[in-house]
C-alpha cells in the first residue's frame, strides 16, 4: 500500500504587469525533471522543476505526487525570480497525514475502528498496537487481531462507553483485511 | 518552470560490501554497494541521484525502520564521489527508479585488494589484585588495503567470504574511510587458539601508584606458527617496567605485545606494568 499525496496548495502571484484574468485557478504541476540527494541520516532532498502554464495574476498550483514523507514546512520555490513570480505561501497537509503506511497505522493506536472483512461482516474494536510482522501480545477483554497489510495490528472489541465513530480512512485501511484469531 | 525544492524523512542509504578471501587469506576481492532505502511513502525517478556521506547535525532524527526484504539490483557502473563541504557525495550513474523497499546500486566494483590476516587479544588493566585467570577472546582481524579502489568508502558493513565465496566467515562495520586508507574489520573469534591471562604479583608502591605483573598464555592448535596481537589498555601515566616481547606503544593508553605462538603449541607472555592514577 503506497501512497503518495498533493503536498500542497501553492498560492502565487504573477507580477501586475502580466495580471489579466484575476479569477483564480487550480492547475497541477506534472512531474517534472527530480534531483534527489540522499542522506545516510534518514533524509532526502529533493529539487523538482515543473513545466506549468501559469495563468495571470493569483492562482493556487497543485504540486502532485510528493512522497508522503514529505517535510512540507522546508517546502520552498527556488527559482521565483527567474520565474516571475511571487511565492505567497503553501497549505499542506498536517504532518502525519498522508504519512508512510507504518506512520499511518501507528496513528490509529487508541482509535476506535470498525473492520469491514471480506464477505460484509464488520466489527468495532480499539486499536490496541500496531507491530510490523509478528502477532501483538493482547491481555485484557473479548480480544481478536487482524491483517491490516503490511502490518499485523491487535483490537480489542467494542467498548460499552461508545467513543466517536470511526474515521472513513481507518476502516478503509483496513477493510480487505481477513481474520486471523 | 518552477522548481521546488523540499526535504523528505523516511529516505536513507547505507553501503554494503563483500569482501572474498583467497585460499592464503593475502589477498581477496572487494565488491562495494549503496543500498538505498525508501520508507518515504513514494517513488522517485531522479534525473540525477546523489548520495551523500556524512555526520551531519539535523534536529530531530527520526528512529531507524526495519527495511523489507525486496532487493532490486540495477546498474553496472559504477558511482564517483567527491567532496562537498564537509561530507563525500557519490553521484550515481543513470540513476534507476527508487520504489518502496530497497534499491541496490554498485560502489566499487570486484577490486583485487591486498589483505593482511591478524590475531588479536584485548584485555583490560584491572585496577588491584585480580588473581582470576581470565580468558581473552583472540579475533580473527583483517587489514585490508584499499589503494586498488582509489575512491573513498562510505561507512557499512563489510561482510568477508573464503572458500571461492561459499562461506560467510563474519562481518564487521566500517567507519567512513578516505581513499588510501587501509580499512580494519574482526569477523570472528579464532577457533585454535586460546588464550588466558592471570595477575601474578601486585605491589602498592604509592597512594596512586602500583606495580602488576601479568602472564598471557596463548595456545594454538594450528599446523603453522601465528603471531598474536596482545593488546593492553592501561589508565593514567603508566609504564611497561619489564616484558618477555618487546612493547610498541599503540596509542595513549594501549601497548601491544606481538607473540609467536609455534605450530600445535603454547606460548607465554609476561610484563610487568607501573600504573600511576592522577589523584
Amino acid at each position: 500500500m503506497r501512497r503518495r499525496r498533493v503536498i500542497g496548495t501553492l498560492l502565487l502571484a504573477l507580477p501586475a504587469f502580466l495580471a489579466g484574468a484575476q479569477q483564480p485557478s487550480l492547475p497541477a504541476a506534472p512531474a517534472g525533471r527530480q534531483d534527489l540527494v540522499v542522506t545516510n541520516q534518514n533524509l532526502g532532498v529533493v529539487v523538482e522543476s515543473r513545466s506549468v502554464s501559469l495563468p495571470a495574476g493569483r492562482f493556487e498550483l497543485r504540486w502532485e505526487g510528493t512522497p508522503a514523507a514529505a517535510r512540507t514546512e522546508t517546502w520552498t520555490v527556488t527559482n521565483a525570480r527567474e520565474a516571475r513570480i511571487r511565492w505567497l505561501g503553501l497549505s499542506g497537509p498536517l504532518p502525519g497525514t498522508g504519512a508512510a503506511d507504518s506512520e499511518w497505522l501507528r496513528g490509529l493506536v487508541g482509535k476506535h475502528v470498525r473492520i469491514a472483512r471480506p464477505g460484509g461482516s464488520t466489527a468495532e474494536a480499539e486499536v490496541l498496537a500496531v507491530y510490523g510482522a509478528t502477532a501483538a501480545p493482547c491481555s485484557g477483554k473479548a480480544l481478536s487481531s487482524f491483517t491490516a497489510s503490511p502490518v499485523r495490528a491487535c483490537c480489542s472489541g467494542p467498548s460499552r462507553a461508545r467513543p466517536p465513530a470511526p474515521t472513513e480512512s481507518s476502516c478503509a485501511s483496513t477493510a480487505s483485511a481477513p481474520e486471523t484469531g | 518552470m518552477i522548481t521546488s525544492r523540499y526535504l523528505v524523512g523516511e529516505v536513507s542509504w547505507e553501503a554494503s560490501y563483500a569482501l572474498s578471501l583467497a585460499a592464503d587469506e593475502k589477498r581477496g576481492h572487494l565488491e562495494g554497494w549503496f543500498v538505498v532505502d525508501n520508507r518515504s511513502g513514494g517513488d522517485f525517478t531522479p534525473s540525477r541521484l546523489r548520495l551523500l556521506a556524512g555526520t551531519l547535525r539535523v534536529a530531530a532524527t527520526p528512529a531507524p525502520r526495519p527495511m523489507v526484504d525486496r532487493l532490486q539490483v540495477a546498474m553496472e557502473k559504477v558511482a564517483s564521489s567527491e567532496e562537498l563541504s564537509e561530507a563525500r557525495v557519490y553521484e550515481v550513474a543513470s540513476p534507476p527508479r527508487l520504489a518502496a523497499g530497497r534499491t541496490t546500486l554498485p560502489l566499487a566494483s570486484d577490486a583485487e585488494v591486498v589483505v593482511e590476516k591478524r590475531y588479536v587479544a584485548r584485555s583490560t588493566y584491572w585496577m588491584g589484585a585480580n588473581e582470576e585467570p581470565q580468558r581473552i577472546p583472540v579475533g580473527v582481524q583483517y587489514r585490508v588495503a584499499t589503494r586498488a579502489l582509489a575512491k573513498a568508502l562510505p561507512a557499512g558493513v563489510v561482510r568477508v567470504y573464503v572458500e571461492d565465496g561459499t562461506v560467510f566467515t563474519g562481518e564487521d562495520r566500517i567507519e567512513h574511510t578516505p581513499e588510501r586508507s587501509d580499512v580494519e574489520i574482526e569477523t570472528s573469534e579464532a577457533f585454535d587458539l586460546t588464550a588466558r591471562r592471570r595477575q601474578v604479583s601486585f605491589q602498592q608502591t604509592g597512594r596512586t601508584e602500583s606495580e602488576s605483573s601479568y602472564e598471557v598464555e596463548i595456545a594454538s592448535r594450528k599446523k603453522e606458527p601465528v603471531t598474536v596481537l596482545v593488546r593492553e589498555q592501561f589508565p593514567g601515566d603508566w609504564t611497561v617496567v619489564e616484558s618477555s616481547v618487546p612493547p610498541k606503544k599503540l596509542a595513549a593508553f594501549t601497548v601491544e605485545f606481538p607473540v609467536t605462538v609455534p605450530p600445535g603449541g603454547e606460548a607465554k607472555l609476561t610484563y610487568r606494568v607501573r600504573v600511576r592514577i592522577r589523584g
